[in-house]
């Protein structure tokens, strides 16, 4: 046993020191309460007193000192932070890095995860410390705690951590270490070249064990677009074990479940599968599996968002809709209201995603995402706050430029003819395409609050000829879905992930904020676990599905580590600290024993 | 001050507490109550303590003791002068702000804690020639090192000196982690070295590449002086394109024109090249570039002998190009597969049956092909592709818009061997002509036998109908037959009439003297006059007649039954009246630039002829003539597009349009819009993250797709990748609808590069991509990167250039300094059950 608080011999001293004191203090003659009695009486009970006692008194009195030294030496011990034997590694600063890939929840014979062993292992070496600098990393987080000689710190650090991936981390810096203890199971591969090009000893400590696992690799939807066609989910199994065993996989599509079906998988096999998942329906699709052999957790869950499911919920505010609304009329994906200006108020009521002023400009900046299509030069945007700001319109304008930006995706600006155009500039507007001349034709306006669109030209025969166009749906349809759903990648791992510009907040699955940060023109976010997040900002809301599942994640039956590494295993046994183990008992200990005190069981 | 609970459950043992005061009612001790309490309380606190220790409780609490690393970008890109003037603000702010703790971190390719602000000055006095690598900068690496070296529960304070231009590592994601653990990164800009270089800074290249075709690259050239260049990119040792440009302090864009001859991957150099250049190591700079694979057209040439012309330009343009003869067009859809963009070129109707245009039409409208049809005579009208399915898919329809101003003269045998049934149909045929004809049409009749005779001078026919009857039923046999005085008759009558379509129709049934027909006929052609014959019954000199039609432009005829011949004449005047093309010259007038941008029609010659179109109502109109009537017009339809120019495409109405400038670029312009729109089968990505040390993650995605546009699933994809000296092949394993993914990792300096090993694709061409790492990047001295820099201290709430009381307010004042309670807890727990103990050996309170 070693001791993590002070040298051997000062911890003996202590436990010895604590014992004789408490067995003074247990010998210590209690003085009787002085009472005015007989003197016949007073004689008795010195008699009594001076007898020899029984054998069942001996017994008591022995067992209630026991209680009362052990009690406190076992505090005294905890205090010690008491460990198995470890033996005292060379000085200088160490690093103890911990690999956080997701593999290392997969769980042991023991009933353990590789990740309790890696914390285990880190205890182990921080004892060993001797007074030492050691900081703890993950591949995860990077620095996690010190570089600091309290142990007490340290270990606060690991009860902390979690595995929450890292896998495509950089191992984290630090500077004269002598030591790199890299606790991992090997099944994420890991160079430690640029470790060692540091100077430090870089030493592996594999916390591998062989486990059986079964896993969802592969999930992700895919909207049709045709009305007439079924979504779909592409999907992909494996069987990680040496054994066949039977999977039971339910698809579900929000509440209604699209799939549940038993698979049989062969030792080793990857099902790869396309779900319908039907024509409409809920956004939200998940995946989950059970099996018999299943050693990892994480990866038995996935998730996916299908973008265009939830219908836009548009508000069409026009005198004259005319080409718009026969646009609108056959749109799928799209929920549509036309109100006259006049019937326009603000604030807005009811779920409203995107609204589009046709011709028309209300006097103040509406707080919904917004399109405007050829805002007019009559009064509104005079003699409102200027906030839309200067317009000027020019005759047959040739659009000769165009910049790229999800507007203009697909917009064949050689098939369009305009007849005029009348665009707004202020610094709140980025042109997005302009004519020969100059004059903005498509501008975009970005900020945390709101999107904006405003084509400068409009849609009647008058005005130009995109109405009768391929570019038309297009055009709008692009518009619409930049106003109202922001682009979120597919197949987003935890990690530090770019989001949209737009999104300004982020919710994970349990309703936690993630903090959502602005890097450049990008906003990032890190994700420290799988699942669907709540994306919100700009007016808008989408959801960014999380996984994990990944054959490189969840075939835990593998390991890159050589037969050497793994044959020099550290003592990595499950050795929580002790220290809590001895305080429960003490706890026990002083409950019991007052309660034996009190009914003289024990004196 | 927080708490944070490590194992909070532990605290659910509070509960048994209150189990310490039910066990003092049934006490047997006989302590007075006020010891009881008091023994009661010490032994709750010890509970209490132990409990509450179980949980781990990790106290935080603020700190205001400062910990500052200073970073200081030593990189071979910055300045002697500015990492100088680094360590004097180092000094300066340490004197001022007085940390509690300070660290100095110089970084170039890796981090090394410096002791003193005079090592980093030793670091750039050493110019290279000390341990530091100032060959590159990682900032990433920087940022991780200097949380590292901040003394842990200090209040943090980052202090970067760099010029944010970074050539390896994440900042992004350290940056993040900086962000989440409230650590503020405070930038001061560096100022870059002044050697008065001149180098490349980038190559910018179109996002589709095509072999062939002009490519305007355009090169950043980086200066710190004003001075003349040749800028030149290359492929090996192979000039593709040289610029002389002046370029200033700053950066310089130089438009250089390039071509790429073959398609696949290719490796582009930028090169800058002058006089008195301090440093040679920048004046390159590589990049990897994908030209696309050669457009495939098919070719269908109605006149197959002028095939050459628009081949051969378009074979130089870059297109592959297979010409076929009129019954080339593929039958089966699998025929079609192959191609990006049909050209139908002067084809009949007869010749395309609507089986194979209903094949065209779902080319383009389902799977995006382009179609582009050129005109000639053969495809106007009834006869043609009017109302057709072929009509549809374009955007024009083959009719004319106006009725043209037309002057017809019959030039009629009415010879002795005429005489019977010829006669009669002759006349039957004469009056069916006229009656096709409208009113403002003229006409004209010319009967000849060894003599001629006007039997009507030319007039208009509306007023004159009965007239005319009248003159066509007088018609009589006589004589013998002579036909050049009747056909020089007709020209000489046909040159005063005025009309934009003049043209003679010639019967005969006899033979006649011979004589320069010829020259006649010629000169009635150079005045735009056609000529057309029948030769009625087998009598007839056919050979003349038909060297007639020939000469004269026009169509002949054979009757060898009598009554054919009304059917004849019915069919010429139609064809007069309403002609399916224009043959004149005809100047194009660009209506919309669209994609010819680029192409000087200035200089375009004329075009001889066009085929009568009308444009359709949301069809684009290009190019037009004077008349303004359409001669190129396009329009998308379904997911391909359309085109119809409605002159032709060869030696004939395009004589002089072959020989011009423009005619490769005009039509490799319109041919590559119509390619551009096939979505393609597979598409490949090769995403290669910011190296990070000796290493990078690079991630291949292969995309396939159906005709359709739907994704192909279940496939098994093999990517080859070679990396370094290593080549390997990998399959792609299936992530998504249609998507599949390989990733390795490979040493950060190595190029890269993953060809997609696929038997669909073209035997000539691999889809590949190549990423080249920039080893030049830490050698081109730019102006800091403020946008950078600005980014990193605001997201991290860090300021620019803050001076010692902005370093001190920038951030939080306090930092959480975590301390473990359990240890305190125990000892309180310690100390509390010897109390304990004492209180139940002295009596404090008597009875």
């Amino acid at each position: 046993m070693s001791f993590g608080a002070m040298a051997g011999w000062q911890a003996w001293g202590l436990l010895a020191l604590t014992a004789a004191v408490l067995t003074g203090l247990f010998y210590m003659k209690i003085r009787a309460p002085r009472v005015h009695v007989p003197s016949l009486m007073l004689w008795q009970q010195v008699l009594d007193a001076t007898r020899e006692m029984t054998l069942w008194e001996r017994i008591r009195k022995t067992v209630s000192w026991i209680v009362i030294a052990a009690t406190g030496v076992m505090l005294m011990l905890a205090l010690t932070r008491p460990a198995p034997s470890v033996t005292a590694v060379s000085g200088g600063r160490r690093l103890i890095v911990i690999d956080s890939s997701w593999s290392m929840g997969a769980r042991m014979s023991d009933g353990g995860t590789r990740w309790d062993r890696a914390i285990a292992h880190a205890r182990t070496l921080i004892a060993a410390s001797a007074g030492d600098e050691v900081a703890l990393a993950t591949t995860a987080d990077g620095l996690v705690e010190g570089p600091t000689a309290d142990a007490v710190l340290l270990e606060a650090a690991l009860d902390r951590l979690a595995p929450s991936g890292g896998e495509g981390g950089d191992w984290p810096r630090l500077a004269d270490v002598a030591v790199v203890h890299f606790m991992t199971d090997g099944v994420i591969p890991r160079a430690t070249a640029d470790l060692e090009a540091s100077g430090a000893r870089v030493s592996v400590e594999p916390v591998f064990e062989a486990a059986a696992n079964v896993a969802i690799t592969a999930f992700e939807t895919h909207a049709a677009g045709d009305p007439e066609a079924q979504d779909e989910a592409y999907l992909e199994l494996a069987n990680y074990s040496g054994t066949a065993q039977p999977v039971q996989l339910v698809v579900t599509r929000g509440t209604t479940t699209v799939a549940d079906v038993s698979i049989d998988l062969a030792a080793g096999e990857a099902v790869r599968q396309i779900v319908p998942l039907g024509r409409t329906g809920d956004a939200r699709v998940r995946a989950r599996i059970t099996a018999r052999d299943n050693a990892l957790a994480i990866d038995d869950e996935a998730v996916a968002w299908i973008a265009g499911a939830d219908a836009l919920a548009v508000t069409v505010v026009s005198e004259a809709p005319g080409f718009l609304q026969l646009l609108f009329d056959r749109l799928p994906g799209l929920s549509v209201t036309f109100i006259p200006p006049a019937a326009y108020s603000q604030p807005r009521n009811g779920p409203e995603h995107v609204i589009v002023f046709d011709h028309w400009v209300p006097a103040d900046a509406p707080s919904t995402p917004s399109l405007f299509v050829a805002p007019p030069p009559g009064s509104a945007v005079d003699v409102s706050s200027n906030w839309i700001g200067s317009a000027r319109t020019e005759n047959s304008p040739t659009w000769a430029t165009s910049v790229v930006h999800p507007v203009l995706a697909g917009v064949d600006p050689s098939t369009v003819t305009l007849e005029r155009a009348r665009s707004v500039e202020s610094d709140a507007w980025t042109p997005i395409a302009r004519s020969a001349t100059g004059t903005p034709l498509v501008s975009v306006g970005e900020t945390e609050e709101f999107r904006r669109v405003v084509f400068g030209f409009g849609f009647t025969e008058a005005e130009s000829n995109v109405a009768l166009q391929p570019a038309f749906p297009v055009l709008v349809v692009n518009a619409l879905e930049w106003l109202g759903r922001p682009a979120l990648g597919s197949q987003v791992r935890p990690g530090v992930v770019s989001l949209d510009a737009v999104i300004s907040r982020l919710t994970s699955p349990q309703g936690e904020r993630v903090e959502v940060m602005t890097f450049g023109e990008t906003r990032l976010a890190r994700i420290t676990s799988p699942g669907l997040y709540l994306a919100e900002g700009g007016g808008m809301r989408s959801a960014l599905a999380v996984n994990v599942g990944d054959p490189q994640v969840s075939n835990v039956g593998r390991t890159s580590l050589t037969e050497a590494t793994l044959s020099t295993s550290a003592e990595a046994q499950a050795n929580a600290p002790w220290w809590p183990t001895l305080i429960a008992i003490a706890f026990v200990f002083v409950l019991v024993e007052w309660w034996t005190w009190h009914r003289r069981i024990t004196v | 001050m927080s708490v944070i609970w490590t194992s909070p459950a532990a605290l659910w043992l509070l509960l048994l507490v209150p189990l310490v005061w039910l066990a003092g009612r049934f006490s047997r001790t006989n302590f007075n109550p006020a010891q009881h309490t008091l023994q009661g309380a010490v032994r709750s606190v010890v509970l209490i303590a132990l409990a509450v220790a179980l949980a781990r409780p990790v106290l935080e609490v603020g700190s205001s003791r400062v910990s500052v690393v200073y970073l200081v970008d030593v990189s071979y890109s910055v300045s002697s002068r500015s990492v100088t003037e680094a360590a004097a603000r180092i000094t300066e702010i340490n004197a001022s702000l007085q940390p509690d703790h300070m660290s100095i971190v110089a970084f170039g390719r890796h981090a090394q804690v410096v002791d003193t602000v005079d090592a980093l000055t030793a670091i750039v006095a050493a110019d290279g020639n000390g341990e530091a690598d100032r060959s590159g900068t990682d900032l990433d690496q920087a940022l991780r090192a200097a949380r590292a070296e901040l003394a842990p529960g200090h209040v943090p304070r980052v202090v970067l000196f760099s010029d944010g231009r970074t050539t390896s590592g994440d900042v992004a994601t350290a940056v993040a982690q900086l962000a989440s653990a409230g650590i503020p990164v405070h930038v001061f800009p560096l100022a870059p070295r002044e050697l008065g270089d001149t180098w490349v800074q980038a190559l910018h290249l179109p996002v589709r590449l095509a072999p062939g075709g002009l490519i305007a690259a355009t090169v950043d050239v980086g200066s710190q002086r004003a001075v003349n260049v040749v800028v030149e990119i290359r492929v090996g040792t192979r000039v593709l394109g040289t610029q002389a440009a002046a370029v200033s302090p700053g950066t310089t864009p130089v438009v250089v024109d390039i071509s790429v001859d073959e398609p696949g991957a290719v490796t582009l150099e930028a090169r800058v090249t002058l006089a008195g250049d301090p440093l040679a190591t920048n004046n390159t700079l590589t990049r990897a570039a994908w030209v696309a694979p050669r457009p495939r057209v098919l070719y269908v040439e109605g006149t197959p002998a002028s095939a050459q012309y628009l081949r051969s330009a378009l074979e130089q343009s870059g297109f592959d190009v297979d010409t076929r003869p009129a019954a080339g067009p593929p039958s089966t859809p699998e025929g079609l597969v192959a191609f990006d963009v049909v050209v139908l070129s002067d084809l009949a109707r007869s010749v395309l049956p609507d089986t194979k245009v209903a094949l065209l039409a779902d080319w383009v409208e389902r799977t995006g092909g382009g179609l582009l049809v050129a005109g000639g005579e053969a495809v106007f009208g009834e006869d043609g592709y009017r109302d057709s399915p072929l009509e549809r898919l374009l955007p024009v329809t083959f009719e004319r818009k106006d009725e043209p101003e037309v002057a017809l003269v019959m030039v009629l045998d009415k010879s002795w061997s005429m005489a019977g049934t010829n006669i009669e149909m002759l006349r039957i045929s004469a009056q069916a002509a006229v009656d096709v004809m409208k009113d403002e049409h003229t006409l004209g009749i010319v009967t000849f036998n060894d003599g001629l005779e006007w039997t009507l001078t030319p007039r208009q026919v509306g007023p004159n109908r009965e007239e005319i009857r009248r003159a066509i039923a007088g018609i009589e046999p006589s004589g013998h037959t002579l036909i050049f005085p009747a056909v020089e008759q007709a020209y000489l009558a046909l040159q005063k009439v005025k009309a934009r379509a003049k043209h003679v129709l010639l019967l005969s049934d006899g033979r006649s003297y011979p004589d320069d027909y010829e020259t006649l006929i010629n000169k009635m052609t150079t005045e735009k006059m056609t000529v057309s014959s029948v030769a009625m019954g087998a009598a007839a000199d056919r050979e003349l007649l038909q060297n007639i039609a020939k000469w004269g432009k026009g169509r002949n005829y054979a009757a060898d039954d009598p009554k054919d011949v009304p059917q004849i004449f019915v069919k010429e005047a139609k064809d007069v009246t309403t002609p399916g093309f224009d043959e004149k010259l005809l100047k194009p007038v660009v209506k919309h630039v669209g994609f010819l941008e680029g192409i000087d029609f200035s200089r375009a010659p004329q075009l001889r002829g066009r085929t009568a179109t009308v444009l359709k109502e949301t069809a684009l109109e290009l190019v037009q003539t004077e008349e303004e009537d359409p001669l190129l017009a396009y329009w998308p339809i379904g997911a391909g597009r359309a085109a119809v120019f409605s002159s032709d495409v060869k030696d004939r109405w395009a004589a002089d349009w072959i020989r011009w400038r423009g005619y490769g670029p005009f039509f490799s312009a319109v041919v590559r819009e119509l390619a551009g729109q096939r979505a393609p089968a597979w598409s490949l990505d090769l995403a290669v993250a910011p190296a990070r040390g000796v290493s990078r993650n690079v991630t291949v995605t292969v995309e396939a797709r159906e005709a359709d546009g739907q994704p192909r699933n279940l496939l098994r994809p093999t990517v080859r990748v070679q990396a370094g000296g290593d080549a390997r092949d990998l399959v792609a394993r299936q992530v998504g609808p249609g998507r599949y993914e390989a990733r390795l990792t490979i040493d950060a300096g190595a190029e890269v590069s993953a060809e997609l090993l696929d038997a669909s694709l073209p035997a000539n061409v691999g889809l590949s991509r190549r990423f080249i790492p920039d080893a030049g990047a830490e050698y081109r001295f730019q102006v800091p990167d403020q946008a950078l820099l600005t980014s990193l201290a605001s997201s991290t709430r860090g300021t620019i250039a803050p001076d010692a009381e902005g370093l001190r307010r920038g951030g939080s004042d306090s930092r959480a300094a975590r301390r473990a309670m359990w240890p305190w807890l125990v000892l309180l727990a310690l100390f509390g059950w010897t109390g304990d103990l004492v209180l139940r050996r002295i009596r404090l309170f008597e009875r």
